[in-house]
């Protein structure tokens, strides 16, 4: 079984700031991993190759940097990385990237595609079914369980909902997003981290892609960012302070009458 | 090279910008938090509270006390385990005003940064500043020299830290020179000391020394401070041998030490720590992080000899341990924090964690070397966890965490019914070769005794903490008595009751066992030429003499 899971470089989120003047994030010395809910979908890949055999193949793109996150996903267990990186790619929006990533892939033989379901920086959740939408293959999205069926020709997929889950069943190719509970990741270790080092790593420009310029990067991307603010901050509440109980009950019921509550 | 320095008289400052803080409620109120330190061991007092912001506050403030005869203690962040920063009765100066970042040096002959800073800012603010390049407080500042360091640190590609890396961060930076204080990395940096390279400091009398690390150097033994009265303060260098192991016990001395060294890890008692400056180095483009399974502790500390031999294929740059007892803390809590470590199996005994740096050209020589010491000590890469990146290390550090937050926890529920009952933690180290015998000395004793302890820390510098949980107040008795018996074995193999902790007010005691009474009084005779009316940081290292009390 060949297995794809696209993945992405995002900075850690606990750490980003943004800039009060430009409305942008400010990424200096902000350290970056490999999106969390991409390890999800890594381990759901090798699981499925350790299972069914075949091969795990983790694309992304990104600046240079990106490869680090393609040596973690190597690490953990891929096979072999694709790093669709150039100059031209930068400034996409979920379009633009999943066109990109979609003209590689539609180059490449595959049964499965698996995605973490979002990125924690943008957190759009776009990426993946757009992808499938480009290839023209089924989605399931927020799955949480997996398992082929016997013939290995198709998927049985526990998918996320507000009330529950669903049961949804699938033929091959297709193109899962894993969400949180899928599947432990697993810790890498030394070992996978130096053959991680040596695995294939094909860099792809987007001459090598050979798309046209004006669908990909900042050019190819019908959606712009407008404004980037934080979530106004909650302004603290009211300490009662009356020494005298009644008072202080007083007090309360007055400021509870005043913002409606009562 | 000189065995002479001389002292600067400055200008007396009128006190303007010192906020004082004298009313006694107010002190023991607002202010309680100063009058104690991490050890809470001592109940503080003091008549006032300095806040100076310039050195020549302190200058003034020194004289004044000098000529009053009122004891001073020197406070930073009271981030300390011994008490040193509790005062005792006296004048207490805070230096948390004096928190500027001051400016950058290279040295080419070195291809050193380094940054000087006032002795009051945060270590955590000093790391974060360096780490991230983010000096803009110090654009302006300085020489053109300074400058123009600032400008090529700004431009060079490489991202740099102060090697040390002391895990407390909320110190500040007068604290960690006053204590020399070590860190995550001191295993292949060494401790604060090893990267001080210039200090200031005010003297009881006020007058300032700007030491730079290299141009004052014993000569037979002696000092020459030159005072701006022409007067020579001479300062002997006590004689005893200090061990060869990581060591924040007594003060430093050596026959041709740097003038420096004398006051770095004086705990206060000499003078005020004003200006700091440290060197920085640049990190290694890769590096990888490892903790590595153990089925017994008898493996784990025989791939610790092995690793950190001298022929070692892999230099480490720290070597953690954690045993059994910890072990369990760690698999208890791991899987309720839903941090799963497969390799982590009931047949674990032992962790060590540590880390490497690598290039791409010799990564498999190394893994393969590692590899090699890890089966023979019945442990393998593959079971290993490690990470390269800043999430697996954030997750170690919170397993490796859950050591000490667990202790303590049972130690405040423990303390709820009995109020005598607190946490023991040794801070004994011992020469390299004394490692084996030590280690089973702490498991004899505590065994026997039945006591419900655990081993961990950082076994490289075979400075392990034992953590006595003692149950109950006659634990707490035989615990103590422990820790004496623990300090006089780790002297007896040649090592140092203080490896990073220091002595402060709580652990003198211990002092007199490693360098006897000759020694205490060879730092009492250091004591008295430079603070003749034993004003300065009283109580901590050697005890008051009964004149001045």
């Amino acid at each position: 079984m060949k297995i794809i899971v696209p993945v992405k470089q995002v900075p850690e989120v606990a750490e980003v700031k943004i800039n009060p003047e430009t409305g942008t994030l400010i990424r200096d010395g902000v350290p970056s991993i490999l999106n969390p809910f991409d390890e999800y979908a890594v381990e759901a890949a090798i699981q499925l190759k350790e299972a069914h055999g075949g091969e795990v193949t983790i694309i992304t793109m990104g600046p240079p940097q990106a490869v680090d996150a393609l040596y973690k996903a190597l690490a953990m267990g891929g096979d072999r990385a694709i790093h669709l990186t150039d100059r031209a790619f930068a400034g996409a929006d979920t379009w633009a990237t999943a066109f990109t990533l979609a003209q590689q892939i539609k180059k490449m033989e595959f049964d499965m595609i698996i995605c973490g379901k979002q990125a924690i920086d943008g957190d759009t959740a776009q990426v993946g079914p757009e992808l499938a939408e480009l290839l023209g293959i089924p989605q399931i999205c927020y799955v949480r369980h997996l398992e082929m069926s016997e013939d290995g020709k198709t998927v049985i997929a526990h998918r996320e909902t507000d009330e529950g889950y669903e049961v949804v069943k699938a033929k091959l190719p297709v193109l899962i997003t894993a969400t949180k509970g899928l599947n432990e990741p697993r810790l890498p270790n030394i070992m996978g981290i130096m053959k991680a080092k040596k695995k294939p790593l094909e860099v792809v420009d987007a001459a090598a892609l050979g798309v046209n310029e004006d669908l990909i990067g900042l050019k190819g991307s019908p959606t712009a960012v407008r404004k980037v603010f934080p979530p106004e901050k909650r302004s603290g509440g009211i300490k009662i302070e009356a020494e005298d109980p009644k008072e202080a009950a007083k007090q309360l019921v007055e400021f509870l009458a005043k913002k409606g509550a009562i | 090279m000189t065995n002479q320095i001389r002292a600067e008289k400055i200008a007396t400052s009128d006190l303007s910008g010192v906020k004082i803080v004298d009313d006694p409620e107010e002190i023991t109120d607002t202010y309680a938090l100063y009058l104690d330190d991490e050890s809470h061991s001592f109940d503080g007092k003091t008549e006032r509270i300095l806040f100076p912001s310039t050195e020549n506050d302190i200058a003034t403030i020194l004289s004044d006390a000098m000529q009053n005869a009122t004891p001073v203690t020197i406070q930073g962040a009271r981030t300390g385990l011994t008490g040193g920063a509790v005062p005792l009765g006296g004048i207490t100066i805070n230096l948390e005003k004096m928190n500027s970042l001051l400016y950058m040096n290279y040295y080419p002959e070195k291809d050193m940064f380094s940054i000087t800073a006032q002795a009051g800012v945060l270590l955590e603010d000093l790391v974060k500043a360096v780490i991230t390049k983010d000096l803009s407080e110090l654009e302006g500042k300085g020489s053109s020299e300074q400058q123009d360091a600032l400008q090529k640190f700004l431009a060079d590609g490489r991202e740099f830290i102060f090697p040390v890396d002391p895990t407390e961060t909320s110190a500040w930076l007068g604290g960690i020179t006053a204590c020399n204080a070590s860190g995550a990395r001191t295993f292949k940096y060494g401790a604060v000391r090893d990267w001080v390279l210039r200090i200031r400091m005010v003297l009881m009398n006020g007058e300032v020394l700007d030491i730079r690390r290299g141009s004052v150097i014993a000569e037979n033994g002696k000092f020459e401070i030159i005072n701006s009265d022409g007067f020579i303060t001479e300062v002997t260098v006590p004689t005893y041998r200090m061990p060869p192991t990581k060591n924040a016990a007594g003060l430093y001395a050596k026959p041709n030490m740097d003038l420096i060294d004398l006051f770095i890890g004086s705990e206060g008692i000499l003078g005020v720590i004003t200006e700091v400056e440290l060197g920085l180095v640049a990190l290694p483009e890769s590096m990888m992080t490892v903790m590595a399974f153990f089925p017994s502790e008898k493996d784990a500390v025989d791939f610790v000899y092995e690793i950190r031999a001298p022929d070692s294929p892999v230099q480490m740059e720290f070597l953690e341990y954690f045993g059994p007892n910890a072990l369990k803390i760690i698999r208890e809590k791991a899987s309720s924090a839903g941090i799963k470590v497969p390799a982590l199996t009931d047949a674990t005994q032992a962790i060590v964690f540590f880390e490497f740096a690598f290039t791409d050209e010799d990564m498999e020589e190394k893994v393969m070397a590692l590899e090699m010491v890890l089966n023979n000590h019945n442990s393998s890469s593959e079971s290993s966890w490690a990470g390269l990146d800043r999430t697996e290390l954030e997750k170690m550090k919170t397993v490796r965490h859950f050591v000490p937050e667990t202790v303590n926890a049972t130690i405040a529920m423990r303390k709820a019914q009995y109020h005598e009952v607190h946490k023991i933690g040794t801070d004994m180290a011992v020469p390299d070769e004394a490692l084996r015998e030590y280690l089973k000395f702490y498991r004899d004793t505590l065994e026997e005794q039945g006591l419900e302890y655990l081993v961990w820390g950082h076994i490289g510098n075979n400075h392990l903490h034992v953590n006595i949980l003692p149950r109950n107040p006659a634990e707490v008795e035989l615990g103590m008595k422990d820790y004496m018996i623990f300090a006089k074995k780790a002297v007896e193999l040649g090592g140092t009751v203080a490896a990073e902790h220091g002595i402060g007010k709580l652990k003198r005691d211990f002092l007199v066992l490693m360098y006897g009474e000759k020694g205490i009084s060879e730092m009492q005779a250091v004591k008295r030429a430079l603070d003749p009316k034993w004003l300065l940081n009283r109580g901590n290292m050697i005890a008051v003499p009964e004149e001045f009390q």
